[in-house]
């Protein structure tokens, strides 16, 4: 792909990316790309390589191998055509704390060029009525919120966000997903990492889940969910073994144990139409135990949810990698 | 691998190119945030003050000549005036650096779009204002109880803008090795405390054999101080004491070069050194 082209389509391009520590390697050959306007969630246990990505991209590591690029620029080191089109919240707040909230805004505003107002700032981030205290007197979320305030006062184009809500109630929370999906609506491509797995649903137009330094899972957050599967789950009648249980279209079969009693457990990953996979599936078991006049206890049916597919990256369950 | 891939970017008008703030521009705005925070850091006011105890010793002791016109006093005043930046850049920045390392405040002004430059330099402005507030203190003293005055001015503020870069950058470096704040420390007083020994006033480098003068020469306080003292007193000392001979205008500028380029040459091998400052806090590593 040539710059120009790369430029006009694609904020955030990362190819093959290997970062290493010594014989370490924390991340594996990750490649993905982010446009203007788009908010990327990249999720993962700690360790899993998020924040070193995030720092290659951030320009602070070169890579090992494979290339990054940000409007077709290699970002290491900070070139100056970058340095006013990307900002970041760090993991945690680089405040001085000595400073005030305004004086804190006022000196990210004399550094940067054209930024938004001061008064802008406090309103947006919702710290107008603490503007005279010091930082030191912030709560946890008080400063993240600053954090916050201060990389989108310079209107980035390119905006990472590593766990940016941590800390904050949840009213504090909402209130933050609205910021950062007003800089996704004005064209910013944003990076999001987050231990919320709501935030990323609510927030991410495509999310990657990482574990041990490799994307294991991507795509839109109903493609990575739709492709883990629905789940049908009951309590198994105490006198019934699992090799009798049936076998169901499209549906694997797992057994949980749960306190003193057993689950069976239908993942159901291949159907026809994701939308009607679990109504075929559900049907013979329903005929199976009405056969045996079995009153299955506490059967339900649900979509997964990212929750699953993240737990199940997490514990090393996806071992063959997911490309959406 | 994996790749994820935007299927239709949406359009952006927002891919302008916007002109960077000039390092200049950042670095002056820094300084003015260092004296806001230098007031409110405890810390920080007493690596101002601490020059000041070395006046202490001064009053305890009879003077006497050295040479004509300048006493012991006079002599232990214009050593004062390097020591001053020694003092400020080895106390004060590398805890200061350390702290805002951990804190991820160096890191937050960089992925701002901070230069390397601009945060060096304002702290190189930020310390030198210190030095030269301490340097006027000094000098009003010697101009009121001895009226000594500096003798080649421009020279003498070229010695200790260099010694201030100099300590600063050294601070800075310190920092790179240091975990937090109390260990830069710690660290820093070795440093410290062996640059203060041979700056000439402890240590008769006269007296000491060729090669060992030699090498203390060229580290860069026994240079600092004896430009500091020349320009000041308007003697070439930079062969020692027992060798002194009055020099003004261009023949104590010629005298000064060798020294001036010992700073010079330390301040470049400082700056080369910064390129492996770390940004990232230690305790992660």
């Amino acid at each position: 792909m040539n710059t120009t082209s790369q430029n006009r389509s694609v904020a955030i391009h990362v190819s093959d990316l290997h970062q290493s520590y010594g014989s370490f390697e924390a991340v594996r050959g990750v490649s993905f790309t982010v446009a203007p306007g788009e908010l990327f969630a990249l999720l993962g246990t700690n360790g899993a390589g998020k924040t070193t990505t995030i720092e290659t991209l951030e320009g602070f590591r070169r890579p090992t191998r494979g290339s990054v690029r940000i409007f077709g620029i290699d970002p290491f080191g900070q070139p100056p055509e970058l340095r006013p089109r990307v900002n970041a919240v760090l993991q945690h707040s680089g405040l001085f704390e000595e400073l005030t909230v305004t004086e804190s805004i006022e000196l990210a505003r004399d550094l940067a060029d054209d930024p938004m107002d001061t008064a802008e700032v406090l309103e947006a981030v919702v710290l107008a009525d603490k503007a005279r205290n010091t930082v030191r007197s912030l709560s946890g979320g008080e400063r993240r919120r600053l954090d916050l305030g201060l990389a989108i006062l310079t209107r980035p184009d390119v905006l990472f966000l590593d766990e940016p809500t941590t800390g904050m109630d949840p009213e504090m929370r909402r209130e933050t997903w609205k910021i950062i999906s007003s800089q996704v609506a004005r064209g910013a491509a944003v990076v999001l990492t987050t231990h919320y797995l709501e935030e990323a649903e609510r927030l991410a137009d495509r999310l990657a889940i990482m574990h041990r330094g490799e994307i294991r899972v991507s795509g839109t957050v109903s493609e990575v969910v739709s492709q883990w599967g629905d789940r049908i789950s009951f309590r198994l009648p105490s006198h019934i073994r699992s090799r009798e249980l049936p076998e169901l279209p499209g549906a694997e079969l797992t057994i949980d144990v749960r306190g003193d009693h057993q689950w069976a457990v239908y993942t159901v990953t291949t159907g026809t139409d994701p939308a009607t996979r679990t109504h075929h599936a559900l049907l013979p078991l329903l005929k199976w135990a009405e056969e045996r006049s079995l009153d299955l206890e506490r059967l339900e049916s649900r979509p997964a949810s990212l929750e699953d597919v993240f737990l199940a990256v997490a514990q090393g369950d996806v071992t063959d990698l997911v490309d959406l | 691998m994996t790749t994820a891939t935007a299927a239709t970017p949406p359009a952006s008008d927002s891919q302008t190119p916007r002109k960077p703030v000039s390092v200049l521009r950042q670095a002056l705005r820094l300084t003015r945030t260092e004296f806001t925070l230098f007031y409110r850091y405890q810390m920080a006011l007493y690596s101002a003050a601490l020059p000041l105890i070395f006046l202490l010793p001064l009053s305890v002791f009879e003077p006497y000549d050295v040479l004509p016109g300048v006493d012991t006093t006079v002599l232990s005043l214009t050593w004062f005036f390097p020591i001053a930046a020694l003092t400020v850049g080895l106390s004060h920045v590398p805890n200061v650096y350390a702290i805002r390392r951990e804190r991820l405040i160096l890191k937050r002004l960089r992925v701002s779009g901070v230069t390397p430059a601009a945060i060096f330099t304002s702290t190189v402005l930020s310390v030198f204002s210190v030095v030269v507030v301490q340097t006027v203190l000094v000098a009003a003293l010697l101009a009121a109880l001895k009226e000594v005055f500096p003798t080649a001015p421009v020279l003498f503020l070229v010695s200790l803008a260099l010694t201030t870069v100099v300590m600063v950058l050294l601070g800075v470096l310190i920092a790179n090795f240091a975990r937090n704040g109390e260990s830069a420390q710690i660290i820093s007083m070795v440093p410290f405390f062996l640059l203060i020994m041979l700056s000439g006033l402890f240590v008769p480098v006269d007296l000491l054999p060729d090669g060992i003068a030699m090498t203390i020469g060229l580290l860069p306080m026994l240079p600092a101080v004896r430009l500091a003292q020349s320009a000041y007193l308007g003697y070439d000392l930079f062969d020692g004491i027992s060798n002194a001979e009055a020099a003004t205008g261009v023949d104590l500028w010629l005298a000064a070069g060798p020294s001036l380029l010992i700073l010079v040459a330390w301040m470049v091998l400082l700056t080369l050194l910064l390129r492996i400052f770390q940004w990232d806090p230690r305790v992660n590593k």
